[in-house]
């Protein structure tokens, strides 16, 4: 047996056998409460297949990725300029460590509530919940970027725009990536509250509905579904993350070596 | 510009900074400039703010969310801590569980909300499971890659000298783990506290959430605000007990002293 065969299976036999056994002993099961996993596959399933589901899952998704992206874009920009002035930081910072202490998930009654039942409020509430990771991050990446090299790009009269784009944006990035991780866990939370709140569209509202209506399979199938979103979502960003810093763990591998 | 290096200056800059915000909050609610159901003035969320500590509401409402966030957070260190360590004490453990736990790590858990509604009904041990399933997993994996850093030598000699896998949990894996513990309870904390609330919020189940949600219901938007504010600050004295808690039980870790 090859190496990543038995990587493989080691990864993967626990989670079969859990699954396996779900699906068996829920098989003949009766209670309303704990329905057939073969059952929510199949409720899901149709509804994937010819329901609303795909239209619910683009729409959650696609205000998560509107709402992630302001924040980064809000979260980055706001976080370079803190993290290059440290007096503004210093005076902003009792502010700043009030804002983050809110819970964002209690301002989505107020932003529903004020801006109606659309995308749009779920969009600010999600883009509100993700911008402090990533700027307490930016500014704390920027802050880190070694002394040596910002003397070494000032002695050669790099214009403060490369300077940014080329010097301090890229020596920030791991930290800046880190934050925007954190922030698409915080998104996904606030994406599914947003929509149990009040919404009439949505893999939140999905779930709210069927239990209103005691579909309980229903109810399981679309909380599996979120589960999984969430998973994939948070996967395929570390595989990206890696692919997309791959010039800094090498360097960190090599470093890691001469030292 | 000088006026700003001292200590003092800077404190005196910091609560200009913060005054001025208010203020310029203050202008844009009173001229109407914001929406006054998204920002209410601060002087009208000041007024609930002074007057929420004298009802009895509002501390029972702060004693469930409170009771409910803390027992989660107790029992998922029980579960979650021996489950870590057993988890990061071997490699193949490790590698078996890792797709399990990255799954249950990613799950947002106010997913299981109408779930967990319709199997317990919205009662306060509805929100001790929901702050449970929030809060293990932070816990858990700290635990692992605390008993993962463990250094091999240290471990080589307590299997070498046949010390029972009992001692070796305690005076081993323990110790080594313990900062890495620590840091997982404290961000589980305020994680139990933010989910309750949210659960509470939207399945109207007693607590700051559901009073959240009343006072948003009633269109009493400086009271949603006052509320706010004060799940905030339970947030904020519950992470820094924690730290100091935590400075005083880890003194002896080399960890904190190479911090001092």
């Amino acid at each position: 047996m090859s190496r990543q065969v038995r990587h493989a299976a080691q990864a993967l036999w626990l989670p079969v056998v859990f699954f396996g056994w779900w699906w068996w002993t829920s098989a003949g099961s009766t209670s309303i409460y704990f329905p057939p996993l073969a059952k929510i596959v199949a409720v899901t399933w149709a509804d994937l297949a010819g329901g609303p589901l795909p239209g619910f899952i683009a729409f959650s998704l696609g205000n998560l990725a509107a709402g992630l992206a302001l924040a980064i874009v809000v979260g980055i920009s706001l976080g370079m300029v803190l993290g290059w002035y440290p007096l503004a930081l210093r005076l902003l910072d009792p502010v700043l460590q009030f804002f983050r202490a809110m819970p964002k998930v209690a301002l989505v009654p107020l932003f529903i509530g004020a801006l109606g039942i659309g995308a749009l409020p779920k969009i600010y509430s999600i883009a509100l919940g993700c911008v402090w990771p990533i700027l307490l991050n930016t500014i704390d990446g920027v802050r880190g970027v070694e002394p040596g090299q910002l003397e070494m790009a000032r002695a050669y009269r790099i214009p403060l725009g490369l300077r940014l784009r080329r010097v301090i944006l890229p020596a920030a990035a791991p930290q800046i990536v880190a934050g925007v991780r954190v922030a698409l866990a915080i998104g996904v939370v606030v994406m599914v509250v947003s929509e149990i709140y009040g919404a009439q569209q949505g893999v939140g509202y999905y779930v709210l509905n069927a239990s209103r209506a005691f579909d309980v399979a229903q109810t399981w199938g679309g909380t599996l579904l979120i589960g999984l979103i969430g998973y994939v979502l948070s996967t395929s960003f570390v595989i990206a993350e890696r692919w997309f810093l791959r010039w800094h763990y090498l360097r960190a591998r090599v470093l890691g070596l001469n030292a | 510009m000088h006026v700003l290096r001292s200590r003092a200056g800077i404190r005196i800059g910091q609560l200009a900074v913060a005054l001025s915000i208010l203020a310029l909050w203050e202008l844009c609610a009173r001229r109407g400039w914001v929406d006054a159901s998204l920002l209410p003035p601060p002087s009208q969320i000041a007024q609930h703010v002074a007057a929420l500590p004298m009802e009895t509401e509002f501390w029972k409402a702060v004693g469930s969310t409170l009771a409910a966030a803390l027992t989660g957070l107790v029992i998922a260190v029980l579960v979650g801590v021996p489950m870590g360590i057993a988890i990061g004490a071997s490699t193949a453990v490790y590698r078996s569980t890792r797709l399990l736990v990255d799954m249950g790590r990613s799950f947002p858990v106010v997913a299981l909300m109408p779930v967990l509604v319709l199997l317990m009904g919205t009662t306060p041990k509805m929100l001790v499971v929901v702050a449970t399933l929030a809060t293990v997993w932070p816990i858990l994996l700290q635990s692992s890659y605390g008993a993962r850093s463990v250094e091999p030598l240290v471990s080589d000699t307590a299997r070498a000298f046949q010390i029972p896998a009992r001692y070796r949990f305690t005076h081993v894996m323990l110790p080594a783990a313990a900062p890495y513990i620590a840091t997982g309870i404290r961000i589980a904390a305020t994680f139990a506290l933010l989910v309750t609330i949210g659960v509470e919020l939207l399945s109207a189940t007693p607590g700051l959430g559901r009073e959240i949600a009343q006072a948003q219901e009633g269109a009493n938007f400086p009271l949603v605000m006052a509320y706010v504010f004060y799940s905030g600050l339970l947030g904020l004295v519950l992470s820094a007990l924690l730290v100091r808690a935590e400075r005083r039980l880890l003194a002896w870790h080399p960890s904190s002293r190479v911090a001092e």
